[in-house]
């Protein structure tokens, strides 16, 4: 334990560092003392004995110094000292220090708080075991899209593979809860028996499903419920365990309650019911038959990888099974193959291009942050060469020069970071507050350690670099010329040389990150400016859930229209009408038709569009145009010849040049049972599911509620005279008082939901502006300190200048020229900058193209309008040199 | 040819400073250098003064302590005083010093004589 005793004693020295200079003292005089009285004893005169003492014992300061050095800790005590000296330095230049020290603030909040979102919704791990070997099974079409899974497939696979561990298949739907205080809608999540030990969530209370509740059709009516439905509906009730839920007028048996947290793959689910119970909550269905059913592409499909299974071998394996799956169902599994992903990347697909691309923005934000700090230190390294060069001439090491420039650095991002540090802090709140992507439920956002480690990491390495630059271009100076002050021109030169470097780079990052904002705006103001196809004004949807049991015949379809009809009459409502899409949040399902006299349309003989099942007076209160024939009528009903509308692009699609109304079609192939159906009318095209929907690229079936198979949910769609928002309470209620049995959900205006659809263009648009403008502004801080410096460089060249006749406006050219090239090869530079940024975007963009060349140029010359202003004030400067004053100074 | 006076060798001042303090008993830092100057007749080029962070050095290994003490002209002053850690690191070194010079001085006289 000898270097703690060391230490122990060192640091005894450190504090008590005073006391010991004054025994020092006295020891080293007395030992002196006696050396001079030797010498006297030795009959030398008292001077030549002083001297000769002196000479024996050797340099009193040298040996103070050593002496010190091993008494206390000398790392420390430079330390302290370079951290007092670079404080008082900082103090001493408050405007150099405020605008370093805001400057990678900036760079560095923006950057931790952006960071923090990428990791906590991209780079954490699903809350499900070994998230790492979890993948998703999908069909795959011809086209090379993917579909959901047909059940039979799903067992054939189950029973062929030998490359997963556990696979499981589930679907989700709403299904309406009652028998509890008040109906709600809930999630729900028709699950295999093996869901559950594939994702390794055990039951909180009770169990999970067994084999045998997979194994036998409408046998087991059990069901799960989530740890928030348990408290919200069953407070907390530990004997839950065989109690009754009711689903969709359908009693099951709780068997368990699952943990806390858990709601599902699909992330929203409270209630799982057995796969096998699928026709008790959906009698309605019953007939498509969906567990024996090829065609019925419905089921999510997910799987664990044995340990020593590659994505790959998956792959390989079930392409062979779906080949010979093609080969025993040629009709129904013609052209469908497997697609193995990962199921990481299927839950992070939607999230990872806008927050990549913001992740890059607040880089280039980072980049020019740190290219200004490094110019700044740069700019005032050309100060301090002469205070460099009088310190080595006085005995300093290059070294302990180094070091304290270094401690400089240090204390300059340490401030930064804190700064940043305490800025990211406040704005991750607000940044997840502006982020319209609702991320995965068992997202957090915080600032957590990694991010602060990478953040501190950042900090570093800007500090390393910045001390690089100071002392790299010091390292070479000859003392003696910059004491001169002639070394100017080789120190300067290299300074000059790296400013432009930095000129140029910040130029290209900024008119990257403008390029990016600006087609995002661009993209948003075609997306707002852009036509429906309806009039979104006073306009109010509602979602409701139709009970089956109730109703008998054509009741059920009645019912909705029945309630538009109702509604249409209460004061402040102009028309109503039903619907069973969502608008703007489901809108309907894709459905395979065949269209009579029409050769196949696809290689699968039929071809699918969108299909949404509508009441009467629908296009009349959406405000759609009619454009031939006439909109359904309540005598469409069951009882009545079968009919059908289509939408304008619809008609363009297949009777290009003819008259739709009379045409006919059935579902499936043109070979299949069903009846024939008769056009009778054509509507305007209309966006329905996203504000970045191309109508023309997805046509409608339209086909009337009255004649429906299946009513399930629907909407009901109420333009109002007056406000539309002030009457969603009163339509609310009205609802209720018409059926209190009817839950009535997702309430809103066509305005709330058509904002909503645009939020996630608004706010990167708005955030990716805000990094940009942030980028603008401090590049030309930056330039303008590049071309400061630079200007006062050239002083005396622009004095020597003036007395031989150059008028203030040349010295104008000059500067301001040599700043306009800089900004073109910036822009230069830009350009290809902003093609990579911009094809990592395209998901985000709406007819905008990645390149847009007016944009280009428009922004181009904003920046180098700027550039040249960064360089004006310079400029002038440099013309109000006195000559005289310029040359003295030589 | 004269012997050259020679520079300490490093590591020997702690060994020479030790002994020292073996031999005359606690003494101050003039005493020490006294005594070294003596012993080897000014054959050793030493700074006095180096010898300061030596005995610092020495102190904060535990091998020798300092106490106040009044000189012989009757002023305050620093007095060493060897331990008993020091004692034993005395030891040590001169056993390896030993070691080290014998091996030193057969290598050099079969040198000598080939």
């Amino acid at each position: 334990m000898s270097w703690l005793r060391i230490l122990v004693a060192r640091l005894r020295g450190f504090f008590h560092a005073q006391r010991s200079d004054e025994e020092l003292e006295g020891e080293l005089q007395a030992h002196l003392e006696a050396l001079t009285q030797k010498n006297i004893a030795r009959s030398m005169s008292p001077e030549e004995a002083r001297y000769a003492a002196r000479r024996e014992f050797g340099g009193l300061e040298q040996i103070k110094e050593k002496y010190r050095d091993q008494r206390g800790l000398p790392f420390l005590e430079t330390l302290l000292q370079d951290v007092r000296y670079g404080l008082r330095l900082l103090g001493k230049n408050p405007g150099f220090t405020s605008v370093a020290v805001l400057t990678l603030a900036l760079g560095i909040g923006a950057n931790t708080a952006i960071f923090s979102v990428v990791k906590a919704v991209l780079l954490r791990p699903l809350p499900f075991k070994d998230p790492a070997r979890l993948v998703r099974v999908n069909e795959s079409v011809a086209n090379g899209g993917r579909s959901p899974v047909a059940y039979p497939n799903y067992v054939d696979w189950r029973a062929q593979n030998d490359v997963f561990e556990e696979i499981a298949a589930y679907g989700d739907c709403e299904m309406i809860l009652s028998g509890t205080d008040k109906a709600e809608r809930v999630y729900c999540e028709q699950a295999t028996d093996t869901y559950f030990p594939l994702l390794g969530v055990p039951a909180e209370i009770g169990r999970t499903f067994t084999p045998e509740e997979n194994a036998t059709p409408m046998k087991y009516a059990v069901a799960l419920i989530g740890h928030g439905l348990w408290q919200r509906c069953f407070a907390s009730d530990p004997a839950i365990t065989g109690k009754t839920v009711r689903l969709n007028d359908f009693d099951y048996t709780i068997v368990g309650v699952l943990p806390k947290g858990f709601l599902g793959y699909s992330d929203s689910a409270e209630v799982w019911i057995p796969m096998m119970m699928r026709d008790a909550a959906w009698p309605q269905t019953a007939q498509f038959d969906y567990l024996h059913n090829r065609d019925i592409h419905f089921h999510k499909v997910l799987a664990r990888l044995k340990p020593d299974v590659t994505l790959a071998a998956a792959q390989a394996e079930m392409n062979t099974i779906a080949a010979r799956l093609a080969k025993a169902y040629p009709k129904k599994n013609r052209e469908r193959g497997v697609q193995v992903i990962s199921a990481t990347g299927d839950y992070v697909k939607s999230f990872r291009a806008p927050l990549l691309v913001l992740f890059g923005a607040v880089c280039f934000v980072l980049l020019i942050a740190c290219a200004n700090v490094a110019n700044l230190v740069l700019t005032r390294s050309a100060v301090r060469d002469r205070e460099l060069a009088i310190r080595l001439a006085l005995g300093a090491g290059r070294n302990r020069l180094l070091r304290q420039f270094l401690t400089e650095s240090l204390l300059l991002t340490a401030a930064g970071a804190a700064a940043g540090i305490a800025l990211a802090y406040w704005s991750l709140g607000f940044l997840v507050s502006v982020l319209p992507v609702s991320f995965p439920s068992f997202t957090r956002v915080r600032l957590d350690s990694g991010v602060l480690v990478f953040t501190c990491f950042l900090a570093a390495a800007t500090a390393v670099l910045l001390t690089l630059f100071p002392v790299l271009s010091s390292a070479h100076t000859n003392v003696n010329e910059s004491l001169k002050e002639a070394a100017k021109s080789t120190a300067g030169l290299r300074g000059r040389r790296m400013g432009r470097a930095l000129v140029v780079s910040e130029v290209a990052l900024t008119l990257a990150l403008m390029i990016g904002a600006g087609l995002l705006l661009k993209s948003l103001s075609h997306l707002l400016a852009d036509n429906p196809g309806f009039r979104p004004d006073h306009l109010v949807t509602l979602r409701f859930y139709v009970p089956d049991r109730k109703y008998e015949g054509d009741g059920r379809n009645r019912f909705g229209p029945n309630l538009a009809e109702r509604i249409a009459k209460y004061p402040g409502v102009e028309s109503a009408a039903s619907t069973f899409i969502d608008p703007f949040v489901w809108g309907g399902f894709q459905r395979w038709f065949a269209v009579e006299g029409h050769g196949p349309i696809s290689n699968a003989e039929s071809d699918s569009v969108y299909y949404q099942e509508i009441g009467p007076n629908y296009f009349r209160t959406m405000g759609i145009p009619v454009l031939e024939g006439r909109d359904f009528s309540m005598r469409d009903s069951l009882q009545a010849s079968r009919v059908v509308m289509v939408s304008e692009s619809f008609a363009r699609r297949y009777w290009p040049g003819q008259d739709p109304v009379g045409k006919r079609v059935k579902y499936g192939a043109a070979d299949s049972p069903e009846p024939w159906m008769e056009v009778i009318g054509v509507g305007g095209n209309i966006k329905y599911n996203s504000l970045r929907q191309d109508p023309e690229a997805e046509p409608v079936l339209y086909g009337p509620l009255l004649q429906s198979e299946v009513i399930i949910n629907m909407s009901l769609i109420v333009r109002t005279r007056t406000s539309s928002e002030a009457m969603l309470g009163p339509l609310r209620e009205e609802m209720q008082r018409i059926d209190p049995a009817i839950p009535v959900y997702n309430v809103a205006t066509f305005s709330q939901r058509m904002h909503e659809d645009s939020a996630e263009t608004r706010s990167y648009g708005a955030l990716l502006g805000l990094f940009a403008a942030l980028a603008l502004v401090l590049a030309a801080v930056g330039i303008y300190g590049v071309m400061s410096y630079s200007v006062t460089q050239r002083i005396h060249e622009m004095g020597i200048r003036l007395t031989f006749g150059a008028r203030p406006g040349d010295l104008h050219r000059l500067v301001i020229g040599e700043g306009v090239r800089l900004a073109l090869l910036g822009v230069a530079a830009g350009a290809l900058a902003s093609f990579l940024v911009t094809r990592a975007m395209t998901s985000l963009l709406y007819e905008v193209k990645p390149f847009e060349p007016a944009l280009f140029l428009g922004l181009a010359a904003v920046l180098t309008g700027v550039v040249v202003l960064a360089c004006y004030l310079p400029a002038r400067r440099a013309t109000r040199v006195d000559p005289m004053v310029a040359l003295r100074y030589e | 040819m004269a012997p050259p006076r020679g520079k300490v060798l490093p590591g020997t001042l702690d060994l020479i400073v030790l002994k020292t303090l073996d031999v005359l008993g606690p003494l101050h830092g003039y005493g020490i250098a006294v005594r070294i100057q003596q012993v080897s007749e000014d054959l050793l080029k030493l700074n006095q003064g180096t010898l300061y962070p030596a005995l610092l050095r020495l102190e904060q290994r535990g091998w020798i302590s300092s106490k106040f003490g009044v000189s012989e002209n009757n002023r305050k002053a620093k007095f060493y005083s060897l331990t008993r850690a020091g004692r034993k690191q005395l030891a040590a070194e001169a056993a390896s010093w030993e070691r080290m010079s014998a091996l030193m001085t057969r290598l050099l006289d079969g040198v000598e004589r080939a």
